[in-house]
Formats: structure tokens, C-alpha cells, sequence
């Protein structure tokens, strides 16, 4: 039924990740070795010395990329693993369970599906300090309401399928059900919203950044773009501290767009069940 | 089905779905009102740093009076529920607080930037609704072809670029490699028309291409699942014109579908030009809310984040009220649900 063969979407996305991965192992791998210390001269531009030239402070910004890739791919990825469980769950329990629960759930998705998250998170992210934890918890906490309606779509086409109905009939928990089979089942709908979510968690983690709410001494790569706009790289034309951070973060959301739409189309999830209930 | 051939019917079953949706908006307006009110006092921390922000928190810790005096005004004093009240008839009265960092009332500095923020995402998004509909409707028929597929390809590239890194490269290769726009800001009442123009002509076209990429790529995928329904084949095999299939069988019944999942995503959208309006200094919401951000004003950030929200949920209202006069399925569907 689903062909094993990776589509040309998912072979590309595939590969723009490992790019990311590759990095993010030569950053620990090599560390110090080949990277360049702090130069002498602010904003050299690309040279022998310093491959991408150097930033405000002199910093080499290879190295600040290389390491960047640590804390933006960290960020996407747990962020996305709890948004994505928090979303599960939801979807699961809500179209399996129906009734008065799906009405709360469904309620509490409709809500938040709404409301838009990154301005939310900004003032969140203010108030509770922006350290690497937080940034994880608020964008896993806020991120979960597409995920909860695409699960809740497709348990509730399992509810009314034969097995499930067999499966009431000779009086299994509703829990056991949910657990047993409904999740296994929306396991492709899951894994497809995980690989996407990551792509929003990093490109949301990068807008936080960039408006100032990140942790300083660990720089991801929006913290960089943060820095150049702030200190005045834009206006001195060092183009190199700030267009490489922002190739970075494209390629590696692009890499993880590609392959979480290739595994849409491979579970056939298609933007109408994207539609509310209500 | 036949009873919506029937006035009556069909206008109570117009008054119901009108008392749902208004209940749900007011939920949703109610809900961020609350979150507004309750996220500083809830927060860890101090609330009174984050109902007044770290100037006027600095100057208060050593000054025991005016935390009295604050205090009194916001009713910390008093059971929550009062202080709910007390917060509500502020709002009320249009009484946002008092941005220090500003040194102004936050209701005049919201008031003079939320046009802003519109003029400046407005155009481009209503804009793209219309070319990434009529582009995403194209290439999602036939998408085996060739040219289709590097175009959608394109798409995916252009979606995935953060718009305020676009808008930051814009500003490099056209304003200070070719000098043709201005590094930033956004056009007065006292400016020309060709630079007002000049001022506009970045913002729009990062925001327009951000979005029509976004617009096209979900309405691309809802032509591909529309392709399949079995309408289509009978359409098709009607032998109807090419325009007449295309127009009356992919892109009407794609719409209503269409308009609700573009208003869901809105809220993404609309975050993203809040931060292009950063790098292009452009006052409006965004770039006050990063303002906030920096000089830990509170209040200010506060009132930013709810503006936002209440403008995203004003947007999705709209889609909703237009989708229902578009598409009949959705008065059944609503009206005949559960």
C-alpha cells in the first residue's frame, strides 16, 4: 500500500538534513581544531584565515554557525517532540472518546489554533527568562493545535472503521483502544506533523532570537541574525554575518518541509482535514 | 436536504449558525483578554515588574509610596477576582496602562501603530490571496508536468526562508548595494508620493512573495485532494470546457476549504511580517513589540500581543462569514452537524 521507495521530496529533504547533521557532529567532532579563534579586526570580511570573516567582536562566524546548528536543531527538535506528543494525545482522545470530551478538547483546539502563537510566545518567552528549557517549553506547549486536529481527523475515521467497532463490541477500555490501536494507526499523520513541527520549531525558535529572546552565551543561528541587525552589520554591509545564519536556517526548515510533506502525501493527509469541527 | 429549500428553515438555521460563531469569537476574544490579565500575575517572578515594567519597578522598589499607589490603581491588593474586574473596566475605558520606556499612554502609542501594521500587511496578503489561489489552483492540476513541478519546488524554497532574513537581504542588494530604496522606515504625511512609494515598495514585495508561496502551496494540495472526489470525474467526463471544469469544478468548490485553513495559518503569516517590520524599521506593531522586548516594558508588550491577536481574530471572522456566503456545503455541513 505505501511504497518503501523515499519519494524525490523526501530523498532531497533527507539530504539537507544530513547537511545539518554533518555540521552539527563536525562542531563537537573537531571543535576547537579547525576553528579559528577570536581574530584581532571586527567585520573582516571572508579570508584564508577566517572562511566566513568575522563579526562585531572579531568572532569568526564559521565557527559561531557551526555551533549555532547545536542549539537551533536541539530547539526544533525537542520543542516538536513535545508539541507533537501534547498534540497526539489530544487528537487521539478527542476523536476516539467523542462526546462531551471531544466537545472540551475540540473547544480548547479551536481556541488556540487562533490565537497566533508567535506574539504569544514573545511575551512568554519575557516573563519566563529566555534559557534554551524555556524556549522548549513554551514553543512545545503552544505548538500542539494542528497537530491535535489532523490526529482527531483520522481517529475519527478509525472509530467508525470494523475493527474498532469488533473491538467496543466485546467490550475493550476505551483507554486500551486508544493506546492499543487508535495511536498505532495515526502513527503516519504523527511522524509526518513531528518532521514538519521541527521545521516550525526551529524557524519559530529563530523568530524568538531574532527579537531578542535567547540565551546570549549559547547563540543559535537567529541569535546571530539578532546581533547583526542590533550592532549595526546591515548598515556596514557585512553581509557575511548575517546572510550565512540565514541560509542555515532556510536549508535546514526546507530539509525538514520537504521530507514532513513527503510523508503527507506517503499517509495521504490532505490539507481538508486541516478544517475544524467546528 | 430539501428543507433548505425552505425559507423558514433555512433562516433558523441562518440564526443558529450566526449564535455559534458569535459565541465561539467571544470565547476567543474573552480567552485573550484573560491570558492578557493573568500571564503577569501568574508568571514566576514579581507581577508588579511585569504589570509596570523594569523602569518603573527599579524606581518603585526604593520607593514604598508608589508601589502603594500603583498597587491601589491595578486593586493587587484585592481578592483576584476584583482585581479582574478592576482590570476589565480599565479596559474598558480604553485605559491600556502607561508605557514608561515611551513615557506615554499605551493606548495612544497602540492607536497611531496599528495602521501602520495594516498598511503595511494589508495589500501585500490580500494580494497574494489572489495570485497564490490562482497559482496553487493551477499547479495543482496536472502536477506531473514538468514546469509545474519546478515552480512548486520554487514554492517550498520561498516558504521555508524566514521573511525578515528576505526583507534583511532586500535591504542589502537594493538599498545599499544599488541605492535604489531607502535602508528603512515607513512613509509620513509630509513625504512625496514617489517617496512614500519607494519606502513601501521592500515591505510589500517580501511580505507578498512570502505569502503567495504559502498560499499556493495549500491551495495547490486542496486541488490535488478536490482532483479526486468523484464530481470531478463526472465533470470530466461531461466533456465540459476546459475554463467552465476548471472554474466551476476545482476552484469553487477548493474555496470555502480554502479560506478556512488560510485564516487558521494567518496568525503564522501575520507573525512573520511583525518581524519584517524590524528590520525595516517600519513603527508598526512589530517593531514596538521588539522595542518592548529590548527595554523590558511590560505593559507595552502586553498590549502589542493583544492588539495582534485581536486583529488575527477579526481576520479569521471575516474568512468565516465569507466562506459560508461562498460555499453551500459548509450551511449544510455546520447546520447538520452531530
Amino acid at each position: 500500500m505505501v511504497g518503501i521507495k523515499p519519494s524525490f521530496m523526501e530523498t532531497t529533504g533527507l539530504l539537507l538534513i544530513s547537511l545539518v547533521l554533518v555540521m552539527v557532529i563536525l562542531s563537537f567532532v573537531v571543535g576547537n581544531v579547525i576553528f579559528y579563534p577570536r581574530s584581532e579586526s571586527p567585520y573582516s570580511p571572508p579570508s584564508q584565515s577566517n572562511l566566513l570573516g568575522t563579526d562585531d567582536l572579531g568572532d569568526d562566524v564559521l565557527t559561531l554557525i557551526f555551533r549555532g546548528s547545536r542549539v537551533s536543531l536541539s530547539i526544533g527538535i525537542i520543542g516538536s517532540l513535545v508539541s507533537t506528543l501534547i498534540g497526539t494525545v489530544i487528537g487521539a482522545l478527542s476523536g476516539f472518546c467523542g462526546g462531551s470530551l471531544d466537545d472540551i478538547l475540540g473547544w480548547l483546539t479551536d481556541l488556540f489554533i487562533v490565537i497566533p502563537a508567535l506574539p504569544l510566545m514573545i511575551v512568554l518567552t519575557a516573563y519566563l527568562s529566555p534559557s534554551f528549557w524555556n524556549v522548549v517549553l513554551v514553543i512545545g506547549l503552544l505548538w500542539w493545535p494542528t497537530t491535535a486536529r489532523l490526529v482527531r481527523a483520522r481517529a475519527w475515521q478509525l472509530r467508525s472503521s470494523t475493527f474498532v467497532e469488533g473491538l467496543i463490541g466485546i467490550d475493550a477500555s476505551k483507554i486500551y483502544i486508544v493506546f492499543r490501536h487508535i495511536l498505532p494507526n495515526v502513527l503516519g499523520v504523527v511522524l509526518a506533523r513531528f518532521v514538519l513541527s521541527i521545521s516550525h520549531a526551529i524557524l519559530l525558535e529563530a523568530g524568538l532570537s531574532f527579537i531578542g529572546l535567547s540565551d546570549p552565551t549559547n547563540p543559535s543561528w537567529g541569535t546571530i541574525l539578532h546581533f547583526a541587525m542590533t550592532r549595526g552589520a546591515l548598515l556596514q554591509g557585512a553581509w557575511w554575518t548575517f546572510v550565512p545564519p540565514g541560509i542555515a536556517i532556510s536549508m535546514t526548515s526546507l530539509g525538514f518541509i520537504l521530507l514532513g510533506m513527503g510523508l503527507e502525501q506517503r499517509y495521504r493527509i490532505g490539507p481538508k482535514s486541516l478544517e475544524g469541527k467546528i | 436536504m430539501e428543507g433548505l429549500n425552505d425559507p423558514a428553515m433555512r433562516a433558523s438555521l441562518n440564526t443558529s449558525f450566526f449564535i455559534r460563531k458569535f459565541v465561539r469569537y467571544f470565547t476567543l476574544v474573552f480567552t485573550i483578554i484573560f491570558l492578557n490579565f493573568a500571564m503577569p500575575r501568574l508568571m514566576p517572578g514579581d507581577p508588579l515588574l511585569f504589570l509596570f515594567g523594569e523602569e518603573v519597578y527599579g524606581a518603585a522598589i526604593r520607593n514604598p509610596e508608589l508601589i502603594q499607589s500603583l498597587s491601589a490603581k491595578y486593586g493587587l491588593n484585592k481578592p483576584i477576582f476584583d482585581q479582574f474586574i478592576i482590570y476589565l473596566g480599565n479596559l474598558f475605558r480604553g485605559d491600556l496602562g502607561y508605557s514608561f520606556s515611551y513615557g506615554r499612554p499605551i493606548a495612544e502609542i497602540i492607536a497611531e501603530r496599528v495602521p501602520l501594521t495594516l498598511l503595511m500587511t494589508l495589500p501585500p496578503t490580500l494580494l497574494s490571496l489572489v495570485t497564490g489561489a490562482m497559482l496553487g489552483l493551477h499547479l495543482g492540476f496536472n502536477p506531473e508536468r514538468a514546469h509545474k513541478k519546478a515552480i512548486s519546488s520554487l514554492l517550498m524554497v520561498l516558504y521555508s526562508v524566514p521573511p525578515y532574513w528576505m526583507a534583511i537581504v532586500a535591504i542589502l542588494v537594493f538599498s545599499l548595494w544599488f541605492n535604489l530604496t531607502p535602508i528603512g522606515g515607513a512613509p509620513s504625511p509630509g513625504m512625496s508620493i514617489i517617496t512614500g512609494v519607494s519606502h513601501m515598495i521592500l515591505p510589500f514585495s517580501v511580505i507578498a512573495l512570502f505569502n503567495a508561496a504559502y498560499v499556493a502551496i495549500i491551495m495547490r494540495g486542496l486541488t490535488l485532494e478536490i482532483a479526486e472526489e468523484p464530481f470531478i470525474i463526472t465533470a470530466k467526463s461531461k466533456g465540459l470546457s476546459y475554463i467552465k471544469f476548471k472554474i466551476r469544478h476545482l476552484f469553487i468548490p477548493s474555496l470555502a476549504p480554502f479560506l478556512s485553513i488560510a485564516a487558521i495559518e494567518l496568525g503564522f503569516t501575520f507573525s512573520g511580517a511583525l518581524l519584517v517590520e524590524i528590520a525595516f524599521s517600519w513603527p508598526g506593531m512589530g517593531y514596538t513589540m521588539w522595542q518592548a522586548v529590548v527595554e523590558r516594558d511590560y505593559p507595552l508588550l502586553q498590549a502589542t500581543f493583544t492588539m495582534t491577536a485581536l486583529i488575527v481574530v477579526l481576520a479569521n471572522a471575516l474568512a468565516d462569514l465569507a466562506s459560508y456566503a461562498i460555499d453551500p456545503r459548509i450551511r449544510l455541513r455546520e447546520n447538520g452537524r452531530n
